[in-house]
């Protein structure tokens, strides 16, 4: 099965499930719990139920197209629901099985894994999935996000795409993963990871980066202070990709770092509230 | 009756499973004894997809129990004509009970009315259904989740019940769940569906379902096929035990295979490959006959050997890629010399408010200096200690230590070696963290204790200088395993002397500590560290009050005190020592009480012959006390106090302390004092109790 194909089928299993596919949220993301499909969406009491595939950058892990392994960009498949399905594991489970996996032939571990993450000031409880040992899957339940105690509280899954295609396809590098009939990952994205490493390693300028983040932080106050939630928290995913980028460049001192995290973590808090806001509003009308 | 009840759960963390199965039998245990119902064993288990309580021989009912309820006084209860009235009426009807079964009977406060009354006893059904309740309210776990909106906290969400007395169903419901009698078999492609007719049929159903049930035998199976699978390549496995606990815990019917290393990757430090198949691939390494790594792994799947074929080559995948991963990491760090990343440790924070890497560094290399005084080494020692700690901390920023970051200290060791540093230096760097844990092995050479302590000295100190506290189960720091590790290398030293107060002086001043503010932040550390020593006494089995009188002495004898401990162990039953305690505890009595303030033993003010023997026997015996203490024969100590012992009672039979003279009397309690240090120099032997015969 194609790396393509693989990605339809997802997005039909989970379609059947109810979930609402969209096209990945256009900003810069290190991973798909930062897209406003998931952040915002895990707050408060409404019922949520979406999947969609994520590409996620993280600057400091690429190798300039030239490890088998690691990527400058790579491609998340993240569903999130709330609440739960009673059954939410199992039907997991079936997603492998729509992806033509047989279980019995393989092992499928659940091996304890929890996340947090201080930018987001979020923090989940669960697993990361291993396939014949390989790890494919995070599967979380959603416990904090802004630092709020969650409830109802979401269920996160997380694919690792490439992984995933790999294994399926039995490849020993990421970029021999066949795309479509034509096309390899390598033929799409090997220029590309190239590119964006030479950029993110050697030729980003630290010093136009902190400017930026400065910019793009005093607009995200701006506008969340007038409750314009979305332009707002897409400031806050600028300034979490420059911040990223400038890790990568090993330009961040540690004090500059906890810093930086600190302004973040206060972006999204102002994100949350609002999001809390329009909740209790609507409340109040029904 | 046999009761059965399964907490079908999502996979329950390894590394816990095993505290979550003792806590939930102790609580079946506590509950259940508050019943008076029989039964004969209570026994629980644990798969990472299950919690399983199985009770046995259970009675069919508690026992009726007979009470007696005292009622009115006579005189309420009846009236003149000795009728019953209302009062007495009412008495029999709100407590059910039947007139025959009422007695009058005369008490201190006059005539009344006593009832007996039968309790009749709660079914098994009712109290298991408590019994289940209770578990599930009360289990603990090191971390917790909520994942529906009943407001319940388990360590994963609960998917299935079955609770079964026999062979009918005991009801109720918990986090959205109701009991049944359906539970599941291993996953296999789709977990199996079991309806359990009665609770003793629940072992063999699991067993045929592919589900182990006790931990013990699932680990028995995994260490046997472990070894012969090992046996094909004339290896063996290698692991400790709580490696295997979370291995065997990941499983419900663990199959142990046998894994390659692919030849081109191996060729890295055997700690990288270790950390990969331990750490990522929760697998076992397999060593030859003198303990060398071969190139092979034991990988346990969760389930049967079906196509074990395909798990092995995925297994082998994911180590392959992970170990060249490993190497590209080891090879560039290899281009980076220690020594230049020394400087960058400016950059990485070491506590809150105690700065980075790179001022810990220094403090380390000012403490390496003065303890290479304090403990006189040699120039060329001095030079390695120093040199040690100034590269110490320098692998943290190497690629494989961020990749693997319990291999801190040990890559160090084969950084330097390569960088051409001393022997003894890469050495030391490598033996810095030992011990991890407790029971882990301890720094070999002598310069690597000496780092060992000082790195963890510097921790401690610092982190009480910026008010970390240790309490309960509150320890962000690790600084009880700092200070467990330190105590572990002091007390195991030959010298029965270690000057660790002196080291930790210096530590405080190095700290930015002025001379007044560091004996009393020092006293807090020795105590902190004393209690450490009490734990590793108490592990060793000496009983609390033979420790309690041991750490009376100052910490810097710390190498003695299991020696002195063990003594006393020896000796507690003795007629003698008892007395000696006793002597102790009333010396310790008639000083604290008399609260006088008195100089030094003057013998010119001696009225009694007995004053004067005890004071020469004092002076005899505190000499050769201390030449038997430097020399560490504690016994000859505990021979000359035999000897004492009579001297002092003849004189506790012949003296008044508490004279009337004030200047006779302070004479008396100096001396006193006197023999109070003497013995306070082996152990305090007032704090021992010692039961009389």
């Amino acid at each position: 099965m194609n790396f393509q194909e693989m990605i339809f089928k997802l997005e039909t299993f989970w379609k059947r499930q109810g979930c609402v596919i969209l096209p990945p949220f256009d900003e810069q993301v290190g991973a798909g719990t930062l897209s406003p499909y998931t952040f915002l969406k895990v707050l408060g009491k409404k019922e949520w139920a979406v999947a969609y595939v994520q590409p996620s950058r993280r600057p400091a892990d690429g190798r300039y197209g030239e490890n088998p392994n690691r990527l400058y960009m790579h491609h998340q498949f993240q569903v999130i629901i709330k609440p739960p399905p009673f059954d939410i594991q199992e039907m997991y489970l079936n997603s492998l099985r729509a992806l033509g996996l047989k279980l019995a032939r393989h092992e499928v571990k659940f091996i304890e894994d929890n996340w947090e993450t201080a930018v987001l000031g979020a923090q989940g409880i669960g697993w990361e999935v291993r396939l014949d040992g390989l790890e494919i899957t995070q599967f979380t339940y959603f416990q904090q996000a802004a630092g709020i105690e969650l409830n109802p509280v979401s269920v996160e899954i997380t694919y690792g795409l490439e992984r995933l295609a790999m294994f399926i396809q039995e490849k020993e590098s990421v970029f021999d993963i066949q795309w479509n009939e034509k096309y390899t990952y390598g033929d799409l994205r090997k220029e590309v990871e190239r590119e964006e490493c030479i950029y993110a390693f050697d030729e980003s300028d630290p010093k136009k980066l902190f400017a930026l983040f400065d910019i793009y932080e005093s607009e995200a106050v701006r506008l969340l202070s007038k409750d314009l939630l979305m332009p707002g928290y897409q400031y806050l995913l600028k300034c979490s990709h420059t911040f990223n980028l400038l890790d990568a460049r090993g330009a961040i001192s540690i004090a500059e770092r906890v810093q930086l995290i600190t302004r973040m973590r206060h972006l999204a808090e102002l994100a949350a509230n609002i999001v809390l806001k329009s909740e209790e509003k609507d409340e109040v009308s029904v | 009756m046999k009761y059965l009840f399964e907490i079908y759960t999502e996979e329950i963390p390894a590394t816990f499973l095993n505290g979550v199965v003792k806590d939930m039998k102790a609580l079946a245990e506590k509950k259940l004894s508050e019943f008076s119902i029989n039964f004969s064993e209570i026994k629980t288990f644990g798969t990472p997809k299950r919690l399983a309580l199985f009770v046995s021989g259970l009675d069919e009912k508690e026992a009726d129990r007979k009470v007696e309820i005292k009622g009115p006084s006579y005189r309420v209860a009846f009236d003149e004509n000795g009728n019953p009235t209302k009062v007495f009426e009412k008495f029999l009807t709100s407590n059910e009970i039947d007139e025959k079964n009422t007695q009058i009977r005369e008490t201190k406060k006059g005539k009344y009315v006593f009832a007996e009354k039968v309790i009749p006893g709660k079914s098994a059904k009712e109290i298991v259904k408590e019994v289940s309740l209770y578990i599930l309210e009360n289990l603990r776990f090191p971390k917790s989740m909520h994942w529906e909106d009943s407001g319940v906290r388990f360590v994963r969400p609960i998917r299935g019940m079955v609770a079964l007395l026999d062979g009918e169903i005991v009801e109720f419901s918990y986090a959205g769940v109701e009991t049944g009698r359906l539970t599941y078999g291993l996953r296999i492609d789709k977990p199996k569906p079991i309806e359990l007719k009665n609770a003793g049929e629940y072992f063999a159903k699991m067993r045929e379902n592919y589900v182990i049930l006790s931990f013990d035998e699932r680990r028995k199976l995994t260490e046997r096929k472990a070894r012969s699978e090992s046996e094909k390549v004339n290896g063996k496995p290698s692991y400790s035990f709580s490696h295997l606990t979370e291995i065997v815990n990941l499983t419900e019917y663990p199959t142990p295979f046998l894994a390659s290393i692919d030849k081109e990757a191996f060729d890295i430090p055997e700690c990288i490959t270790a950390s990969i198949i331990e750490g990522h691939m929760k697998s076992l390494k397999v060593v030859d006959e003198k303990g060398r790594l071969l190139p092979y792994f034991i990988g346990v799947r969760n389930g049967s050997s079906d196509f074990i074929d395909v798990v092995r080559k995925g297994y082998e995948k994911v180590v392959k890629a992970r170990i060249l991963d490993g190497k590209f990491f080891f090879e560039e760090d290899k281009k980076t010399k220690l020594e230049s990343l020394v400087e960058k440790l400016s950059g990485v924070v070491f506590l809150k408010g105690l700065g980075t890497m790179k001022d810990k560094t220094d403090r380390l290399v000012k403490l390496a200096t003065e303890v290479s005084g304090i403990l006189s080494l040699t120039k060329e020692e001095k030079e390695n200690l120093v040199r040690s700690a100034f590269l110490s901390k320098a692998d943290l920023l190497t690629n494989v230590v961020r990749e693997f970051p319990e291999l801190q200290g040990t890559m160090g060791g084969i950084y330097a070696k390569i960088q051409g540093e001393p022997e003894q230096v890469a050495a030391v760097m490598s033996e810095q963290y030992l011990p991890r844990f407790s029971g882990d092995k301890l720094p070999q050479t002598k310069l690597g204790k000496y780092l060992s302590i000082i790195d963890k000295i510097d921790t401690i100190c610092g982190a009480f200088s910026v008010g970390v506290k240790v309490s309960g189960s509150k320890d962000p720091f690790g600084l009880r395993r700092a200070g467990n590790g330190i105590m572990q290398i002091v007390m195991s030293e030959e010298e029965n002397f270690f000057p660790i107060s002196e080291i930790i002086e210096k530590a405080l001043l190095i700290l930015g500590y002025g001379k007044k503010e560091v004996e009393e932040k020092k006293e807090e550390i020795v105590q902190f560290l004393k209690e450490r020593a009490r734990g590793i006494l108490k592990e060793k089995g000496f009983a609390s009050d033979i420790v309690n009188a041991v750490l009376s002495v100052p910490i810097d004898f710390a190498p003695s005190y299991e020696s002195r401990a063990s003594v006393l162990k020896k000796h507690i039953e003795e007629e003698t020592l008892l007395l000696i305690v006793l002597s102790n505890k009333r010396v310790k009595n008639i000083l604290e009480k008399s609260g006088a303030e008195f100089g030094k033993v003057n013998p010119d003010l001696f009225f009694e012959r007995d004053e004067e023997n005890l004071y020469s026997a004092i002076s005899e015996s505190r000499k050769a006390i201390s030449e038997n203490l430097q020399s560490g024969n504690y016994e000859k100590i505990m021979e000359i106090f035999y000897v004492l012992h009579p001297v002092i009672a003849q004189f506790f039979d012949n003296v008044l302390v508490m004279d009337e003279d004030e200047k006779v009397r302070n004479n008396r309690l100096a001396l006193l004092r006197e023999l109070k240090r003497l013995f306070d120099e082996f152990a305090d032997f007032s704090a021992l109790s010692v039961k009389k015969k």
